[in-house]
């Protein structure tokens, strides 16, 4: 085989897409990377840090994002998605969509000062900070955003989305970089396989009206919670919430995960782990706050986890078991009514902040993803695959990696990246 | 020396708090720069093509670019002076974005950092030279130690994209622990079928050599080129091999260490891998009552073993299935701490055996205790904060992983690192799991922490595709940044020789030094920092170079 002859698609780049693309291009093979966003980087870039470690997550992703941009045999395409997929020959050839940035990738150069001009700065809600922060209808979706550039947010611009501004912008840009003629693309190419990281959503919690998601102020979700301690977040890591700092926390466990009356009997493999690391978080930046987590089966099955989870104990974190039956508003905070398993009592817990551990869903482009590619998914809508032939999925020449088969941790997820890559190879040797 | 300093103004990012103006006026005076300019954006077209024409006109031959972070555009900027024929080891950067304009908005007080930082960068440019990235051959095979399921999906891999592999595995069949599993969960086969499957297909590659009964005795050497020795009772065998896959698997917990538990002492005591063997041949009463006994060897800080064996909540799910598929009227309990059934179906799994009747109790248990009549359990109930004592006919035991037996040895063969609990050490735990700290040497499978079928195949394929990206050019760049030592100077105290992680220092006998081998050395300087006699350098960050740079920034030159 000659590699640099061969060509995959790569679907999605959050860690498990990277790590697929950065194993094909070491290989000699030539890579096309589709990322639905603006910036690859996945969930994982959102996180403030990883567990067991405590690493900083940009810290050790950044280095990989930027690999991909510059290494030569990975070809990035941001802000498209497949909307064809035929097989031809032992390929496919794949018609992807590509939505208009409205600035020029070749041209900008990130300086930022478009944004600064823009009259809707401040204004537009921040979706990589969870609408916790603010930005601009120009903007860059966070400061290591790879590629680095700019782009326009349709909705949010006046000019595309009512025609009347005065385009503050365009003169704020000394490269010229912005287009407003810039229309959708599709491109089509053929590719030998394809592998599909496209990686996972989370639960919505406020279908669990016990909890209050929504309604009472002070419930927020893990995620949420991780854009509120990074460092890279809205509050530059100080947690904050509605201008003051919290003292009492709870955290939550399985809210969407092993949890029938979600329609998800599964376990969702990340959660207890991240609230292990939350707690752990507080307690190093709010030294006299008291912090209680609720669970059902504390699962620390991977390296280091058991003993970060002991170490979580020992540093004065109450672990419950049980999970809360329901959430209140008093003068002072919220109740959380809970049946504590262990003492068999019922108890009331009045805190200030309560941090819902959502589980892991299939993304919400993963039907219409497998729709276009015919593949397979399970009872739950991830895509299909068996244990002993962990990316191989019903169609010959597209496998999948990562949350997208369901949930995994970052060290399960690199793992099956590497395998799907090796197994793409393979396929492609012939 | 004639050096040009470049220093962008990123925008407004640098800009806004650099005064970019006086800093390139500034430094227009110091005798050693012929050019010092400032510009909006030196990384775009424009700002490229004014440092090349710089380069041919003014003959520069160091460039100072004052910009973003190094690890932002360095490779472009590098490949400009490549285009320019300078040597790109002749580049500079220095961060005045990351490490400056972005941490304060003090105009006065940025622009003074800015001015030692680039002063800093000048002083240490001044000793940089141009170095060459070297080539070396590398072996196009591989070693793959162990014969269980990791190691034969590496084998599966590399020797389908035409790698010559080598598999050695220390007992007289392939398969590992997996082979002996019967039914297992999700797929319904049994262990031999599926490693029967993988050998059949191995069996048919031309490229492949099966070792069995076979030990690693020796080795030696560095990335692309290791030199091994395989031996048996009978022989001894030497390979050259460009790389290596360790997925030598676990250890069984043998409950015998734990003498509570009278694991040994009555036949009615049996772990879950007894079961594999025995399960077909236990006399049990009619109606049966039978114990399940989760954790036994791990999260267990009596015995030094904190860790979760990971694979034996599912593991212990399964023996249970197998036996109340068999004795439908027997009582099942279980007794677990938390129920870690985390794989994909592993909780729906837990649900259906869970209404099949088994009970499933949260208990801390202190003793098995064997009698004439039964075997008894006594424990702590932890949800109904009760003390129990119950009665079984059989007891089985959920045993966990423990690290290889020859870890130990492999590991100071392969001059690896373990971890506390003597697994082997991966080279970051998130994002390279099979890696080691040694280029060219991975660790696969439950070797390096316990790990369930999926996951070894997941960790065999994986690292065999790392290994592969490495050797199948049939040559590897080395990095210029390596280690070498002055041999007049060198006492041969051999300090660095025990410092370097990468096994790149080796002693000469006759001529009493330590001479580095390119190849290996990694270029991370503790050899440098360690040794007495200031014998080491490294290349492209030479002592002096640093001193003048710190020298230069608290401005004590």
């Amino acid at each position: 085989m000659n590699p640099s002859d061969k060509h995959v698609l790569v679907v999605g780049g959050g860690i498990g897409g990277i790590t697929a693309a950065l194993e094909l291009a070491s290989c000699g093979i030539h890579v096309t990377m589709l990322e639905e966003g603006p910036s690859i980087g996945g969930r994982m870039i959102q996180l403030d840090k990883t567990f067991p470690t405590l690493d900083c997550s940009s810290c050790t992703l950044t280095p990989k994002m930027v690999e991909v941009i510059l290494n030569p045999r990975i070809h990035l395409i941001t802000l498209a998605k497949p909307i064809k997929v035929q097989k031809d020959g032992v390929g496919f050839e794949v018609t992807i969509l590509k939505k208009p940035r409205y600035v020029d990738e070749k041209k900008c150069t990130a300086c930022g000062s478009c944004a600064d001009a823009c009259v809707m700065k401040g204004r537009l809600r921040d979706e990589f900070n969870l609408g916790l922060g603010k930005r601009a209808a120009i903007y860059i979706p966070f400061a290591q955003a790879a590629p680095q550039k700019y782009l326009i947010d349709k909705e949010g611009c006046l000019f595309l989305s009512r025609g009347k501004c005065k385009k503050a912008c365009m003169e704020a840009c000394e490269t010229e970089a912005i287009n407003f003629d810039a229309v959708e693309e599709t491109i089509t190419s053929v590719y030998d396989a394809i592998i599909v990281a496209s990686g996972f959503d989370l639960y919505d919690p406020s279908e669990k009206r016990e909890y209050g998601y929504g309604t009472l102020e002070g419930v927020i979700t893990g995620i949420e919670f991780e854009r509120l301690c990074s460092v890279t977040g809205p509050t530059g890591g100080d947690i904050i919430l509605n201008g003051k700092i919290p003292h009492r926390f709870y955290f939550i466990q399985c809210v969407g995960s092993r949890d029938r009356q979600t329609g998800a009997r599964f376990c969702s493999r990340v959660c207890c782990m991240y609230t292990a690391k939350h707690a752990s978080i507080v307690k190093d930046r709010i030294k006299d706050a008291e912090i209680y987590i609720s669970y059902i089966d504390v699962r620390a099955y991977g390296k280091g986890y058991e003993e970060f989870y002991k170490s979580t104990q020992e540093n004065g974190v109450f672990y419950i078991r049980g999970i809360p039956g329901e959430i209140t508003e008093t003068d002072n905070g919220l109740r959380v009514r809970v049946e504590d398993m262990l003492s068999s009592e019922m108890r009331e817990i009045e805190v200030d902040i309560v941090v819902l551990a959502t589980g892991v869903r299939l993304r919400a482009g993963t039907p219409e993803l497998c729709r276009v590619m015919s593949l397979e998914r399970d009872e739950y809508g991830f895509i299909k695959c068996d244990a002993l032939h962990p990316s191989m999925t019903n169609v010959e020449g597209i496998f999948v990696c990562g949350m997208a088969s369901g949930p995994k941790d970052v060290p399960d997820t690199v793992a099956s990246a590497g395998e799907a890559a090796a197994r793409c190879m393979e396929y492609i040797h012939q | 020396m004639r050096t040009g300093i470049f220093i962008c103004h990123c925008g407004h990012n640098i800009k806004h708090t650099v005064d970019v103006k006086k800093l390139s006026e500034y430094f227009r005076n110091f005798p050693t720069v012929v050019v010092s300019e400032d510009y909006p954006f030196v990384c775009s077209e424009p700002g490229q093509a004014m440092i090349q024409d710089s380069i041919k006109k003014q003959g520069l031959n160091r460039v100072l670019i004052a910009s973003c972070t190094p690890s932002l555009h360095t490779d472009l900027f590098k490949d400009l002076l490549k285009k320019s024929d300078l040597n790109p080891f002749l580049l500079r950067r220095v961060s005045i974005r990351e490490h400056c304009s972005w941490v304060g908005n003090d105009i006065d007080y940025n622009t003074e950092k800015a001015r030692r930082l680039i002063l800093a960068g000048l002083y240490s440019a001044s000793h940089s030279a141009p170095l060459e990235e070297k080539v070396v051959d590398v072996t196009q095979s591989a070693l793959i130690i162990g014969g269980g399921v990791a190691g034969l999906s590496a084998a599966l891999f590399l020797s389908r994209m035409g790698m010559q592999v080598y598999l050695v595995e220390k007992n007289n069949d392939l398969g590992g622990h997996v082979r002996k599993l019967k039914n297992l969960w999700p797929s319904g086969k049994d262990g031999e079928e599926i490693i029967n499957e993988m050998v059949k297909t191995l069996q048919t590659r031309k490229n492949v050599a099966i070792f069995t009964s076979t030990r690693i005795t020796g080795f030696e050497g560095f990335f692309g080129n290791y030199q091994v020795t395989l031996s048996t009772p009978e022989e001894e065998k030497k390979l050259t091999v460009g790389g290596v896959i360790i997925a030598i698997g676990f250890s069984p917990f043998n409950p015998g260490i734990k003498p509570e538990l009278h694991y040994g002492k009555d036949e009615r005591i049996i772990t879950t891998l007894d079961f594999e063997d025995k399960g077909d041949t236990l006399t049990l009463p009619p109606q049966p009552k039978i114990a399940i006994l989760h954790c036994v060897g791990s999260r267990d800080e009596q015995i030094g073993k904190l860790y979760c064996s990971r694979v034996c909540c599912i593991n212990a799910l399964r023996v249970t299935h197998a036996l109340k598929t068999r004795y439908g009227d027997a009582y099942i309990e279980s007794f677990y701490m938390d129920m870690r059934a985390h794989p994909r179906g592993g909780e729906e799994y837990y649900e259906d055996i869970q209404e099949k009747g088994v009970l499933f109790t949260r208990a801390n248990v202190a003793e098995i205790i064997p009698t004439s009549k039964g075997i008894v359990i006594r424990g702590e109930d932890t949800l109904l904060g009760e003390v129990f004592e119950r009665e079984f006919d059989l007891v089985v035991l959920s045993i966990g992983m423990s690290p290889p037996e020859d870890s130990k040895f492999i590991a100071s063969l392969l001059k690896i690192t373990l971890d506390k609990d003597q697994f082997f050490l991966e080279a970051h735990i998130k994002l390279r799991p099979y890696d080691t700290a040694i280029k060219g040497i991975f660790i696969a499978g439950s070797c390096s922490g316990p790990k369930d079928i999926e996951e070894s195949i997941n960790h065999g394929r994986a690292s065999a595709v790392k290994l592969f990206g490495f050797l199948n050019l049939g040559y590897a760049f080395v990095d210029p940044f390596t280690a070498w030592v002055d041999p007049k100077r060198c006492s041969g105290c051999r300090m660095c020789e025990q410092a370097c992680v990468a096994k790149a220092i080796q002693f000469d006998e006759v001529q009493r030094v330590v001479k580095v081998e390119e190849a290996a050395c990694m270029g991370c300087g503790l050899c440098n920092a360690t040794c007495p006699s200031s014998a080491i350098m490294l290349k492209g960050y030479v002592d002096s170079m640093i001193d003048d740079e710190i020298s230069a920034f608290v401005e004590t030159l």
